[in-house]
C-alpha cells in the first residue's frame, strides 16, 4: 500500500521546511538591503557613480610622456555616445588639465581645483529636466592628484538596478547560501541517522508473519525514545493479537469437549437400541462428528499458528497417514501405498499438515475406484503429493476447489469441500501452495502440497 | 477381567458400563480422579479407562502421576480430544491407546481386547484373529484348530503381525523383530518370509491374509466374507 502512493520521507520535509525558511531569511535580507538603499536615496547614486569613476579610472595609464592617458574600450564609450544627454565624464590630472571628457557640457557646476579636491565630492543639482548628480574621486593610486569626474542626469542603461543587484549578491548571496547548504547538509545527515532505528524497526515488522504469533520487534539499546515507544505499543498489540489466538484454541478445545460427549452418548445410546434405524441414525452422527472435526480443525489451524513451527519431515507425514489410513481404505476395497522420494524436513505445524493430508486422502479414497490405490508421495523437496486414479476434476471447478464448502461435482460435496478448505488453510499458515492437476483426461487426480525453506534432505540422519 | 472407567458424564458412563459388561468386563465408574485414586488403591484393576477433562483436573496430568508410581496396568485414554498432538502426548504420558469420542461400542471393546493381548497384560497367551491362532509359549501355530508347522521366523512374523492386527505394522518393526544383530539381512529377506507366511496360510485355508501397505509395512486382518 505504501509503495502504491508514494509518501515523502521526514528528511524530504525537514529539508523542504530548511529551503523555505533559508529563502525567506535571503528574501528579508534583500528587502533590508533594498530599503537601506531607498531610503536614503544618496547612497545608491554614490554607488552608481563611484562604480562608474572606478571603470574609467582602471583605464587610466601613463602615458609615453609622463602624463596620465585614457583608453577607454569601445563598449565603455558606447554608453557615452548612445546617452549623451544621460552620463558624463571628465578626466582631469594634477595639474587641473582635462585628459579626456565625454559629453562635458552635463557638468552643471564646476569641478573642484585638483590639488584641494577631497577624495570624494558629491553634489545633486537640481536642474529644470530633473536632478544631475555629480561625482568627483580622487584616484592618487592611478596617478597623483588625478581626478575622475561623472555626471548623471538620468539612468536609462538601469545603472541603479545593476548596482542593486550587486550589492544584493555581495550581501545576501555569497555569505547566506554557503551557510544555508551547509545546514541543509547538517540537517539531512542528522535526520537520517536518528532515524536509522525507525527503519530498522520498520524493515522488521515487514518481514513479522501477522499469521504466526509469539513474534515481537526486537528492542535494542539504540532506538531513541520515539522509536522505543512505538515499538512498545506495536510489541503490545501483537501480544493481544497473540492472547486472542490463545483464547481460540481453548475455545476450540472446550467447544471440541462440548461436542463429541453428546455424539458419544447418542452413539451408544443407538446400539442398545438396534435395528435398521438405528444404524442409519448411527451413520448420521458418524457424519456429523466427522464434520464436527472438521469445523474445529479450520478453527484449530488458526489457533495453531500462534505456536512456534517446528521441524516436520514429510516422509514421517505420509508414511504415518498411510499407516493410519490403510486399514480403513482395505475396508472399502481400496489400496493405499507411500512412496518417499527425497522428501525435505520443514518447518511448520505437524498436526496440521497431518490433517491436510489426511483429508486428501479421504477425498481420494472416495474418487478413486474399487481396488485402485491412491498413493502419498514426498519428495522431491519441500512437498507432498496425493494422487487417485478417479475420474479427475473438471478443469472448470478446480477455481474454486479450495474455497471453504464450494460445491462443485461430486468431490466437493459435504465435509469433503470443508476438507479442501482446512487443506487451503494450512498451506496459507505455511505460506505454501495447493495444486491440482488431471493426469491425463478423465482421470487421476493429483494433489500438490508445496512448502517454502526446507531445512534440507541433507540433515535427515 | 476389571475395568475402571474414569469419566464425568454420567449417561456416556452407564452407556459405556453396560457394553462393556455385556463384552465380559467387570466394570467400576467414577466420576471424579480423586475418587479413582483411592480405587486403584485398593483394587488391581486390569485396565484402566481414562477420561482427560475430569471436574477435579486433567487425565493427562494424573496419568502422569500415576505413571511415575510404575504401575503396569495398561491404560485406554477415552477423550474428546481428537488432535493428532494431544494423541501422541497421550502416547508419550503412558496411555496404550487413544479413542477419540464418539465410538461405537464394538470400537471400544477391540480396543480393550487388543490392549489386553500386549505383552505385560495378564491375558493368556494365545493371539487369535479370524481361525488363526497362535500360542506364544508353545509357538503353536493352528488354522482352524489344525496345527501347521511354520519356522521360526514365520512364527515371529505371525506372532507380531497377530499382536497389532487390523493395524500396520512398519517394515523397521518387522525388521527388529526378526533379525538379531548379526544376522545378513538381504533387502527382500522380509518380502520373502511374508510370502511364504501368505502361502501356508493359504494353504491352510485360513481366513486371514496378510496385506502389503507399499513404502509402510504389512497389515493382518480377517478376509471380508464375500
Amino acid at each position: 500500500m505504501m509503495r502504491r502512493s508514494p509518501r515523502p520521507s521526514i528528511t524530504r520535509l525537514i529539508t523542504r521546511r530548511l529551503i523555505l525558511v533559508a529563502g525567506l531569511l535571503m528574501v528579508a535580507q534583500v528587502i533590508l538591503v533594498a530599503m537601506h538603499y531607498g531610503w536614503d536615496g544618496k547612497r545608491l547614486g554614490v554607488r552608481v557613480a563611484a562604480n562608474e569613476a572606478e571603470r574609467i579610472a582602471d583605464h587610466v595609464s601613463t602615458g609615453p610622456d609622463g602624463r596620465p592617458v585614457l583608453a577607454l574600450p569601445e563598449e565603455h564609450v558606447e554608453r557615452y555616445l548612445h546617452h549623451r544627454g544621460a552620463y558624463a565624464f571628465r578626466v582631469i590630472d594634477a595639474g587641473g588639465a582635462e585628459i579626456a571628457a565625454m559629453n562635458s557640457g552635463l557638468f552643471p557646476v564646476p569641478l573642484p581645483d585638483p590639488a584641494a579636491a577631497p577624495d570624494l565630492f558629491w553634489r545633486v543639482v537640481p536642474g529644470p529636466e530633473g536632478e544631475t548628480r555629480v561625482l568627483v574621486q580622487r584616484f592618487d593610486r592611478v596617478a597623483p592628484g588625478l581626478l575622475v569626474a561623472i555626471a548623471i542626469a538620468a539612468d536609462p542603461d538601469r545603472l541603479a538596478w545593476a548596482a542593486l543587484l550587486h550589492e544584493v549578491i555581495d550581501h545576501v548571496a555569497i555569505p547566506m547560501v554557503p551557510l544555508a547548504l551547509l545546514l541543509l547538509a547538517v540537517n539531512v545527515y542528522a535526520v537520517r541517522s536518528s532515524l536509522h532505528p525507525l527503519a530498522r524497526s520498520a524493515r522488521e515488522a515487514a518481514t513479522l508473519d501477522a499469521r504466526r504469533g509469539g513474534l515481537r520487534l526486537s528492542i535494542g539499546g539504540d532506538l531513541p525514545r520515539e522509536v522505543h515507544a512505538l515499538v512498545s505499543a506495536v510489541n503490545a498489540a501483537l501480544g493481544r493479537a497473540d492472547e486472542v489466538l490463545r483464547f481460540q484454541r481453548d475455545f476450540t478445545a472446550n467447544v471440541a469437549h462440548e461436542l463429541r460427549t453428546p455424539l458419544a452418548v447418542l452413539l451408544l445410546q443407538l446400539d442398545e437400541i438396534g435395528g435398521p434405524a438405528a444404524e442409519a441414525a448411527k451413520r448420521d452422527i458418524q457424519a456429523m462428528a466427522r464434520l464436527v472435526d472438521q469445523l474445529l480443525r479450520v478453527a484449530q489451524i488458526e489457533g495453531m499458528s500462534a505456536d512456534p513451527p517446528d521441524e516436520v519431515d514429510l516422509a514421517e507425514v505420509g508414511r504415518a497417514i498411510i499407516q493410519q489410513l490403510a486399514p480403513l481404505a482395505l475396508d472399502q476395497g481400496r489400496e493405499v501405498e507411500f512412496r518417499d522420494e527425497g522428501a525435505a524436513i520443514i518447518l511448520g505445524h505437524r498436526d496440521a499438515i497431518a490433517g491436510a493430508v489426511r483429508n486428501l486422502v479421504d477425498n481420494a479414497l472416495r474418487a478413486t475406484p474399487m481396488g485402485s490405490v491412491v498413493t502419498v508421495s514426498a519428495g522431491p523437496g519441500p512437498v507432498i503429493e496425493v494422487s487417485d486414479q478417479g475420474p479427475g476434476i473438471d478443469p472448470a471447478m478446480r477455481e474454486d476447489l479450495f474455497s471453504r464448502f464450494a460445491q462443485g461435482d461430486t468431490r466437493t460435496k459435504g465435509s469433503a469441500g470443508l476438507g479442501l478448505a482446512i487443506v487451503a488453510k494450512t498451506m496459507e499458515i505455511h505460506d505454501g501452495s495447493v495444486t491440482v492437476t488431471t493426469d491425463h483426461p478423465g482421470g487421476g487426480t493429483r494433489f500438490r502440497l508445496t512448502f517454502p525453506d526446507p531445512i534440507g534432505p541433507e540433515m535427515r540422519s | 477381567m476389571r475395568v475402571l472407567l474414569v469419566e464425568d458424564n454420567e449417561r456416556l458412563s452407564s452407556l459405556m458400563r453396560d457394553g462393556l459388561a455385556r463384552g465380559g468386563f467387570t466394570v467400576d465408574v467414577f466420576g471424579r480422579l480423586e475418587d479413582a485414586e483411592s480405587a486403584v488403591d485398593t483394587v488391581d484393576y486390569d485396565l484402566i479407562l481414562l477420561d482427560l477433562g475430569l471436574p477435579d483436573g486433567d487425565g493427562m496430568d494424573w496419568l502422569k502421576r500415576f505413571r511415575r508410581r510404575s504401575r503396569d496396568v495398561p491404560v485406554l485414554v477415552v477423550t474428546a480430544r481428537g488432535g493428532l498432538t494431544d494423541r501422541v502426548a497421550g502416547l508419550d504420558t503412558g496411555a496404550d491407546d487413544y479413542l477419540v469420542k464418539p465410538f461405537e461400542m464394538d470400537e471400544l471393546l477391540a480396543r480393550c481386547r487388543a490392549i489386553l493381548r500386549r505383552p505385560g497384560a495378564s491375558l493368556s497367551t494365545v493371539l487369535a484373529t479370524g481361525n488363526v491362532t497362535l500360542d506364544t509359549t508353545s509357538r503353536q501355530v493352528a488354522v482352524a484348530g489344525s496345527q501347521i508347522d511354520a519356522p521360526r521366523r514365520e512364527t515371529d512374523l505371525l506372532e507380531v503381525l497377530l499382536r497389532r492386527s487390523g493395524q500396520v505394522v512398519p517394515r523397521a518393526v518387522l525388521e527388529e523383530r526378526l533379525y538379531g544383530f548379526d544376522d545378513e539381512v538381504t533387502p527382500n529377506a522380509l518380502e520373502a518370509h511374508v510370502s511364504r507366511l501368505r502361502r501356508r496360510l493359504s494353504d491352510a485355508a485360513a481366513d486371514v491374509s496378510v496385506h502389503t501397505v507399499r513404502g509402510v509395512g504389512y497389515l493382518l486382518r480377517s478376509t471380508p466374507l464375500p
